[in-house]
């Protein structure tokens, strides 16, 4: 008899994320501005790895796919690019990213 | 007799038109040293006169002739994952980006790279039209040229309008 265990659960859409937790601050006010209540809250973002080193870096402000309309054949096909807007204002294309969406 | 010379005339005169409508927007030779040093872009060249684009039924999807003679037979020329840098940043600017947004590509292996830059936007019957500046170099050869490019509303993306016009190589440097 076989048994098998695994500590690990996988899942194909969860190659790859970046998630991170942020903090969030709320304050609560009543009419007069007084605080009533102020509790953090913690915040799970994830994402699909697009946190280039770019932004990292400080040199883009963001990184994310854009998608366009291409043919593949005779086939129309949504294709994805991940670029980041750089501080600049330009953007840059991050190269090996790309593919049908 | 009349007729003959009326004849050749009437063929000189479409020949005439037909070359004037064929004439597109040549590459301009461009140098890469001060575009580095300047970190700008050079004017794009669709203010010239020369700058007629015709359109070809609806247009192509992507060609070869995005690359401005980057190509095999006259070296040097761009490997597969700077071509597809370079369509990336062309589709990519033309879907996402306002007028005058640059986008721009590096290759990862050696200095050569591109930059693609829409500079005008319009609407021709149910087509949105785009004119473009791509701007590509390997090493000290650079090149940059003015592209047009149209989508239909209910159709499969943009398709490419542009003719060179012949000897537009020896602008190339």
């Amino acid at each position: 008899m076989w048994l098998a265990y695994f500590d690990q659960a996988h899942s194909k859409n969860q190659e790859n994320q970046y998630c991170d937790i942020k903090t969030k601050l709320i304050k609560t006010f009543d009419d007069n501005g007084k605080v009533i209540s102020e509790k953090n809250v913690e915040v799970v973002e994830c994402n699909d790895g697009l946190k280039h080193i770019l932004q990292d870096a400080g040199i883009a402000k963001e990184c994310r796919f854009y998608t366009w309309t291409g043919s593949l054949g005779y086939e129309t096909v949504q294709y994805r690019t991940l670029a980041c807007e750089k501080l600049d204002g330009g953007y840059e294309i991050i190269p090996n990213y790309s593919g049908i969406d | 007799m009349e007729d003959m010379k009326l004849f050749q005339i009437t063929l000189v005169l479409i020949s005439f038109l037909f070359l004037t409508n064929c004439v597109g927007v040549a590459p301009q030779k461009i140098n890469i040293d001060k575009v580095k040093k300047e970190r700008k872009l050079p004017e794009p060249n669709f203010l010239t006169p020369e700058a007629i684009y015709v359109t070809s039924g609806n247009g192509d999807p992507w060609y070869p002739r995005q690359f401005m003679d980057f190509r095999f037979w006259s070296p040097p020329f761009f490997n597969k994952n700077e071509e597809r840098q370079h369509k990336d940043a062309v589709y990519m600017a033309l879907e996402n980006l306002k007028d005058f947004k640059i986008v721009s590509w590096y290759s990862e292996t050696r200095d050569a790279g591109g930059k693609v830059r829409p500079i005008f936007t319009y609407e021709i019957n149910s087509s949105l039209c785009r004119d473009y500046q791509a701007f590509l170099y390997i090493g000290k050869k650079a090149r940059s040229k003015t592209f047009t490019a149209c989508k239909f509303a209910f159709g499969n993306g943009f398709h490419f309008n542009y003719w060179d016009w012949p000897g537009a190589e020896k602008y190339l440097n």
